[in-house]
């Protein structure tokens, strides 16, 4: 099997390329897998590529395939039905029913890797 | 004439009668104006002059000798209508009528003739004399005056009337009585300040407009009128200057159109275009807030996520003390940049964006209190906060809930004197939850409790506060909150008894639209 493994592999779907690669850093430093993309469109193949992460880690306002489309798709392909998804956004009041949970931006780094931990395995 | 076909070759001195038919003959020939010319008791023309000439066209030449029926259309059958004349005049004396008669050209004019039998002293007929006048212009002048009144006559949807010098109706048509309601019996002789409201008449309106058309030849207005009912018109109206020839001052016409339904349509017309524009401006405003909510909700956020990312993952892996401290410090101000920019939030879709998002269920407040109560003990350890609350329910947002009461202990903690506890406590009636938190410490001056709700209150940027908290828009979003759950806050402020918030949410409250 040339996916990685995803008892601990963190999907982080977010359009600020800051926020998303700090993100990666503190997970990684936690000793996760991380894999990001900047929109739905790009989370989707990175899904294909890997398949399904033990969490996804998602923005909601971002060009391209936003938050809401995107958690629509993952939610109507069975293989994905059951990751758990963190919206974690500024828009947190709009996140789409069903998510997992949701968390209003910004989150600073121990809360997250609180968070993130709660449903990997690092 | 048959002194003029006597030869006149013997000079003798002329006798009176001799020099007054000399002088009547200049005339005659002098006269332009009228065709005066002899027929001869059979009707053949035998004088000519120069009006005749210049009225019918003949030079004498051309038409001494000939009947004058020569002078009449086909039409009128001119042989027996020339025959019936001279019967007439030579009955009666005298035939007069006015009707067509032919020009030497065949072109038609209008004449009044007059044909007078002259018979000589012992009445035997000697012939006729013919006075014809070219009424044509006078007749065209009629007619046009006949039309004209016709037409007057005939408008409905203009008043069209006119006033003497002073002002007074003299004439009216049928459009002026459908639009004032007069009938011309009613209004002919009134002044035509009639049809003026009496604040028009008392500033001296109607003498002005009838003033500015003698001026200037004529006035034009739209303004308000009345109509016999008193009931008002919006009225266009012409006043126009009528003067004889001499310029001499006939009088006024008056033109009065009703334009009501034209302005009222135009009104709401302009009605619908400033409702379209405040619409616009509305939807203007609205993608403004919007845009303004989301530059501070998203785009201020994202970079702080950002920093508090990066320190966090700074603070994981710096071992050194001098460096955790500024790190921590980066974190604090970072962190307090992130609650100014919630409450900016805050203030801004209180303010602008019609009010608070509550995200109301049925809750018990208890909950709330008691889960910041524990945080505040957590950040306070050296602190007493006593806490006493029965098990209820209302509806409310929990966490917009938690919000007020983390600001009003979290004050009652700040401002408090440490040496005594804050007290929070809960308690139940029929119609509502009554949260009181209480402080003993220096009270709020009155002057600060009359506008201790208000946002950016002036006078407290240097307080502990305002260096602490952020920008004093706590309180005020704490009021906000609890009004969008129709509840209230008090305060009470005194050096003996302490400082006190009670907050009051009602039970039972209307569902918000």
């Amino acid at each position: 099997m040339t996916k990685s493994n995803q008892t601990h592999t963190v999907l982080i779907v977010e359009d600020e390329e800051d926020l998303r690669e700090l993100m990666r850093d503190a997970l990684q430093l936690r000793g996760y897998c991380v894999v990001t993309a900047d929109e739905g469109e790009d989370a989707l193949r990175k899904i294909d590529d890997i398949g399904a992460p033990c969490v996804i880690l998602l923005d909601l306002l971002m060009p391209g395939m936003n938050g809401w489309d995107f958690f629509a798709k993952v939610r109507e392909r069975p293989e994905l039905a059951s990751v758990p998804v963190i919206v974690h956004s500024s828009a947190s009041s709009r996140a789409p029913a069903g998510v997992t949970r949701v968390v209003q931006k910004p989150l600073a780094f121990d809360r997250l890797v609180s968070i993130v931990g709660e449903y990997c395995h690092n | 004439m048959d002194e003029r076909a006597e030869p006149s070759g013997e000079r003798s001195t002329p006798s009176s009668e001799q020099v007054a038919a000399q002088r009547f003959q200049l005339l005659i020939e002098s006269v332009k104006d009228y065709a005066i010319f002899i027929l001869d008791p059979d009707g053949r023309v035998s004088t000519w002059n120069p009006g005749a000439e210049r009225i019918k066209g003949y030079t004498a030449a051309e038409i001494i000798g000939r009947h004058f029926s020569a002078f009449y259309p086909p039409e009128t059958s001119p042989i027996e209508k020339c025959a019936f004349e001279l019967e007439v005049a030579a009955l009666e004396g005298r035939f007069e009528e006015e009707g067509w008669r032919l020009r030497k050209d065949g072109s038609r004019f209008w004449a009044n003739v007059t044909i007078t039998a002259l018979r000589d002293p012992s009445g035997e007929l000697v012939g006729f004399a013919k006075v014809t006048q070219d009424l044509t212009a006078r007749r065209a002048a009629e007619e046009e005056t006949r039309r004209f009144r016709l037409l007057v006559e005939s408008v409905k949807d203009y008043a069209i009337f006119i006033l003497d010098p002073k002002g007074h109706v003299s004439s009216w048509n049928p459009g002026a009585q459908r639009i004032k309601g007069y009938s011309s019996d009613e209004i002919i002789g009134r002044h035509f300040s009639a049809f003026y409201p009496p604040d028009a008449i008392a500033e001296g309106k109607c003498e002005l407009e009838l003033e500015i058309a003698i001026q200037e030849g004529r006035f034009e207005e739209e303004g308000w009128r009345l109509r016999k009912d008193g009931s008002r018109f919006w009225a266009n109206v012409t006043i126009t200057t009528l003067r004889d020839t001499a310029n001499q001052l006939l009088g006024f016409a008056k033109v009065t159109q009703d334009l009501t339904q034209r302005r009222e349509a135009e009104a709401s017309s302009r009605a619908l275009a400033e409702q379209r524009a405040v619409l616009a401006e509305k939807v203007r405003i609205q993608e403004f807030q919007e845009r303004f909510l989301a530059i501070l909700g998203h785009d201020l956020r994202n970079p702080l996520a950002s920093i508090d990312m990066g320190l966090g993952i700074l603070r994981e892996q710096s071992k050194d003390p001098a460096a955790a401290r500024v790190l921590a410090r980066m974190q604090s101000s970072s962190s307090r940049m992130t609650r100014m920019i919630e409450q900016i939030l805050d203030l801004t879709r209180s303010r602008l964006a019609g009010g608070l998002e509550l995200d109301l269920r049925v809750v018990d407040p208890r909950d709330s209190l008691s889960k910041i109560v524990e945080e505040l003990r957590t950040a306070h350890p050296d602190r007493t906060i006593e806490f006493t609350a029965p098990m209820t329910s209302i509806l409310g947002d929990p966490d917009r809930l938690e919000q007020v009461f983390s600001n009003l202990i979290g004050n009652a903690i700040l401002h408090g004197d440490p040496g005594h506890p804050v007290s929070v406590r809960m308690q139940v009636d029929v119609e509502s939850v009554i949260v009181t938190i209480h402080n003993q410490g220096p009270p709020i001056p009155p002057e600060i409790q009359a506008r201790i709700f208000d946002p950016f209150r002036r006078g407290e940027r240097e307080s502990r506060t305002a260096r602490t908290m952020g920008l004093g828009l706590g309180l005020y979003i704490s009021w906000e909150i609890v009004r969008g759950h129709h509840g209230s806050i008090d305060i009470e402020s005194t050096a003996e008894r302490g400082t006190t918030f009670r907050v009051s949410l009602p039970r039972s409250q209307p569902i918000r639209s």
